[in-house]
């Protein structure tokens, strides 16, 4: 469902109205690698396919986008809540564990270099991840391919729950 | 024969093309109807972003340029319709990994994820697994590109080269 956007919109939500619609995001979304679901700015869900065919729920907060990151959680949207842990996204103890990390800042956001809460205090990352940090000219797709990435490696394991 | 003239009043079916190339910041699109020549989708490109009239229009991870006498819908693909445009025909890639540096040709349109793992398995022998969990960076600086960037994206004619190291993807560090 995507909710009709009025004609007054702040530049940040402009700016992400105009990601949606570029080349990125488009073929990640005829590629089925994400999907497009509300937007109610500033929080905007988009669904991330994993490779198991579960879809998984990312709720961003997009405030000053794109020239401050987003920030996103796991998100279930049937009772617009954080989604239970257990129905994370599972680790076999490599990269997707430290980035669906529930024991940091409670699991309201992805620990990840592109993600505004995640970045700040990591100065480091600067050096020792610098693939990984927002880049404001390829946007909200840039996430989404990091997450699309992590959710199809081979450290990816699926929940015991059944996939909703 | 002449495809016989549109009248007011008929549907006709679009096609949407995802498109990268030489000197073009960033991925693009571009809606045609499905009869329309490869051609003239090279001729709307030059002429929107300025290209060279030398350019050669490249399907996705295929070999050598498209015949413009072919239509879109012949290249259509549902999981997107893809192309490249680019001057070089070809572009010699270099791999360097743990010491050794293998050069493969590929056609403008390759993507890097198929060329990650071409060289990963083939030429580095590693399993899928490992090869999944290696990523190409460009030769000097930080940059990987992501998988679906056409190699073309990165060079510009007449220099037809680029090199790579193959290096592990990285773990976010630092959670406390």
């Amino acid at each position: 469902m995507l909710r009709e956007v009025g004609a007054a919109n702040a530049p940040d939500e402009r700016a992400l109205i105009a990601d949606l619609a570029k080349a990125p995001f488009r073929l990640g979304e005829v590629s089925k690698k994400w999907r497009l679901a509300v937007i109610e700015w500033p929080y905007l869900l988009i669904a991330v396919c994993a490779k198991d065919g579960r879809w998984f729920v990312l709720r961003f907060e997009c405030t000053n986008y794109p020239s401050a990151p987003p920030t996103a959680c796991v998100w279930e949207p049937d009772r617009n809540l954080q989604l239970p842990f257990p129905q994370w996204p599972q680790s076999r103890g490599g990269r997707v564990g430290a980035v669906f990390n529930p024991n940091w800042k409670d699991g309201t956001a992805l620990y990840l270099p592109c993600d505004r809460q995640a970045i700040f205090g990591h100065d480091a990352w600067l050096t020792t991840t610098p693939a990984l940090i927002w880049r404001p000219a390829d946007g909200i797709s840039q996430y989404l391919e990091i997450v699309h990435e992590l959710l199809n490696c081979s450290d990816y394991a699926s929940p015991a729950f059944p996939a909703a | 024969m002449s495809p016989p003239r549109l009248r007011k009043g008929d549907i006709v079916e679009i096609v949407t093309i995802f498109y990268q190339g030489e000197d073009l910041a960033a991925a693009d699109l571009l809606e045609v109807e499905r009869e329309t020549t490869l051609a003239s989708v090279r001729d709307i490109l030059i002429a929107k972003h300025a290209l060279s009239p030398e350019v050669l229009l490249f399907v996705e991870d295929t070999d050598g340029p498209v015949d413009g006498a072919r239509l879109v819908c012949e290249i259509e693909s549902a999981s997107g319709t893809k192309i490249h445009a680019h001057r070089c025909r070809a572009i010699d890639v270099s791999v360097s990994y743990n010491g050794v540096t293998v050069t493969h040709r590929y056609a403008p349109g390759t993507t890097i994820a198929r060329i990650a793992r071409r060289t990963a398995i083939d030429d580095f022998h590693l399993s899928d697994e490992d090869a999944a969990e290696h990523v190409l960076q460009v030769k000097g600086n930080t940059v990987q590109p992501a998988p679906g960037t056409h190699v073309g994206a990165l060079v510009r004619h007449p220099v037809c080269t680029i090199a790579f190291d193959l290096v592990p993807k990285v773990r976010v560090q630092g959670a406390s």
